[in-house]
């Protein structure tokens, strides 16, 4: 799920840049910095929307290193258990297919891929395709799967679907 | 797990289960929709509220429910038997965070993904699926080794602009740079294998590799004839035990095979006349190992569709159809194999009887051929006097067991220099026992010193006796760097090959 909420983060920043373009400099370390990481609590933070406020730098003891806690908005991406999404299928294999959900990888297993559906892996590419053919999920198809639980690590979110419900499989090309 | 619940639907009204949407073994997780009931005209759906495996149905499609009636038996709890970094793909539960990580996934299943891990139990039934699906598609596995069978690879300096040769660097910019060239023909080989044959457990993999001792001499091993494409390299992974004298590693590679390869550090080869030497590469074997191939595939399905049960396995296959290779005839040696090794033990006898062949000590009235390593030796001249046996160089059983075909005798005369053996055909080297080279060797040494004392003066005396000699002329004139490159064991490098001299002297004799 998207959230658009208040985020907090210090900046620290090396003398060399004081100056008239200090604040700039503050901005553009916390995009750097802050867009594309992933905590467990907010998620993904996708976007930085908003600077609302750079609070007063303090100098560091024995450094000459300022720290500026900043407050701004984001569009974090959060995936909850039992959240239906939209994915993209990176990899399929005899054990289920990895899927990707923007920066959220995603693993569904060959028991939660209905029961119809068979692994091939004499296709070019390897695929899961049900047997009257109707369908057929391979790599870089668009799926829509539930998410059954999720992990989170220092890297990143890992979370595990499912296609078993009813509306989820394979969407329209 | 040991307990288990029995759910029923909760309600106080008769309805109608109309589908079920798990079966007996399914693993379901919290929410999971378990079936489908209809109550009037409405349908709805019936998710679970435990995590566990669907031990038993109790209801059948399209019966009437009554309130508090049982609908199934859930074995509670989840084993956990597909795990990807530490989460399970069934329920979905943190593996982590549960403190107790009583999963049996142990089984790295998809080599690219080494995160990704199933139980014992879910591997076999994976495995069990693969070899179903195999057999319905017809089709072998083809396990392939890459380096000296389809791909030669060197870490020496070459020319940048070479055709056909691949660059890469492993682990970031502080390594050597390594330069792979593809066997001649190795699209074509991978591209047609893919097509005609080949896509578990043992009984339906075939490999190919140019080492069968990494594979511990398994009977599905295809021995393949290995690819030298560049100088100076051996096997990066060189079995000590295969190659136990010190430094000789290389020897094997240098002189026969600088015909096919390019000189490498020749700065004049800068241009394009590097790259017409390159195609006058006349490395054919992927051909012959595509028709091999296909023999085992078809003699294969042969099998399997004469016996409808039961699944023959490849190697029986393999080691039938090699064995019809050499089938008649008898084969005695000469100069190949050292005093010490048992012939049923060394390498050149095993790889006889591997292709049917059989083997006698000495010469009978029965023998077909006598493999000899050099001109001089008594039993070649027995042989000669002898009509019908036909006198050959080792490279005639070696090509033959490369080809898996009897080979014209004529074109391995014992006079022509073919290049150096593999070491396993002209030294020991047979299964299991190569240690006892170093071993016996370093005991024997002493003793045998004293006795090559006098005979190495003899020799010097009369050299148009050439036997010692003759006998293994590739060995000595392929190592040059070996003792140059080992100055502190030269006196056991000497050694060993003045040993070895009389080793083969005496087992010409004997």
């Amino acid at each position: 799920m998207f959230y658009h909420i208040s985020l907090e983060h210090d900046i620290l920043l090396h003398p060399r840049y004081f100056g008239p373009q200090l604040h700039e400099t503050v901005k553009q370390k916390l995009y750097t910095e802050v867009e594309g990481t992933c905590t467990g609590k907010y998620g993904f933070v996708i976007a930085v929307t908003n600077i609302d406020n750079i609070g007063a730098g303090v100098i560091q003891p024995g450094q000459g290193f300022v720290v500026y806690p900043v407050k701004y908005k984001a569009i974090v991406f959060r995936p909850f258990k039992g959240e239906v999404v939209d994915a993209i299928v990176t990899q399929v294999n005899k054990v289920g297919m990895f899927a990707e959900i923007g920066p959220l990888s995603c693993f569904i297993s060959h028991h939660s891929i209905p029961a119809d559906m068979e692994f091939c892996p004499n296709e070019t590419p390897p695929c899961y395709r049900s047997k009257d053919e109707d369908v057929v999920i391979t790599a870089e198809d668009v799926i829509r799967c539930k998410i059954v639980g999720t992990r989170v690590d220092a890297s990143g979110i890992f979370a595990i679907g499912t296609l078993m419900d009813d509306y989820l499989g394979l969407i329209g090309s | 797990m040991s307990d288990t619940c029995v759910v029923d639907l909760c309600l106080d009204k008769t309805v109608k289960l109309s589908k079920w949407k798990v079966s007996e073994g399914t693993i379901v997780y919290d929410g999971r929709v378990l079936l489908i009931y209809e109550e009037g005209d409405k349908t709805h759906k019936f998710k679970s509220k435990h995590v566990g495996t669907v031990s038993k149905l109790l209801a059948k499609e399209g019966s009437l429910v009554n309130p508090g009636e049982p609908l199934l038996i859930l074995g509670k709890g989840c084993s956990h038997p597909t795990v990807v970094n530490d989460l399970c793909a069934e329920c979905g539960a943190d593996l982590q965070k549960d403190g107790k990580n009583q999963s049996q996934a142990t089984i790295p299943m998809v080599h690219s993904i080494p995160s990704l891990k199933v139980s014992h139990e879910q591997a076999q039934i994976i495995g069990r699926a693969d070899t179903t699906r195999l057999l319905k598609d017809r089709k072998l596995v083809l396990l392939v080794d890459l380096d000296q069978t389809l791909i030669h690879t060197t870490h020496d300096t070459i020319p940048n602009n070479m055709k056909e040769v691949h660059h890469f660097q492993l682990f970031g910019s502080g390594n050597p740079w390594y330069h792979t060239r593809l066997r001649p023909g190795t699209q074509k080989f991978l591209e047609e294998m893919s097509k005609a044959l080949f896509p578990c457990g043992d009984e339906l993999v075939c490999i190919i590799d140019d080492r069968e001792d990494v594979w511990d001499y398994s009977p599905n091993v295809i021995p393949v004839k290995p690819y030298h494409f560049f100088r100076n390299t051996g096997d990066i992974h060189s079995d000590p035990r295969v190659t136990p004298s010190t430094g000789v590693a290389n020897d094997y590679l240098a002189p026969g095979v600088k015909v096919k390869e390019k000189p490498p550090e020749d700065e004049s080869e800068h241009n394009e006349l590097a790259d017409d030497i390159e195609v006058e590469e006349e490395d054919d074997y992927l051909i012959y190992l595509s028709s091999i191939l296909k023999r085992v595939h078809k003699m294969f399905y042969n099998v399997y569709d004469k016996k409808m049960e039961g699944v023959p396995e490849v190697k029986w296959v393999i080691e039938r159809l090699r064995s019809s290779v050499l089938e008649g005839c008898e084969l005695a040696f000469s100069g190949l194999i050292p005093l010490r090794t048992k012939l049923e033990e060394s390498e050149p006898a095993l790889a006889a009887v591997r292709l049917g062949a059989k083997i006698s000590p000495t010469l009978q009235p029965s023998t077909t051929h006598l493999i000899a390593a050099g001109k001089g030796t008594a039993k070649v001249h027995q042989a000669k006097k002898m009509k019908g046996i036909k006198v050959v160089n080792p490279h005639w059983l070696l090509t033959c067991s490369h080809r898996w075909e009897k080979v014209d005798e004529r074109l391995y005369d014992i006079g022509a220099d073919y290049g150096p053996l593999p070491p396993q055909f002209c030294r020991t080297g047979a299964k299991g026992v190569p240690t006892s080279l170093i071993t016996l060797s370093q005991e024997d040494m002493d003793a045998m010193a004293e006795e090559v004392g006098e005979l190495s003066d003899s020799d010097s005396g009369e050299d148009e006796n050439g036997e010692d000699t003759s006998a293994i002329p590739s060995r000595e004139s392929s190592n040059p760097n070996s003792e140059s490159s080992l100055d502190e064991e030269d006196g056991e490098e000497d050694l060993s090959l003045l040993g070895h001299q009389i080793e083969q002297g005496l087992s010409d004799d004997g």
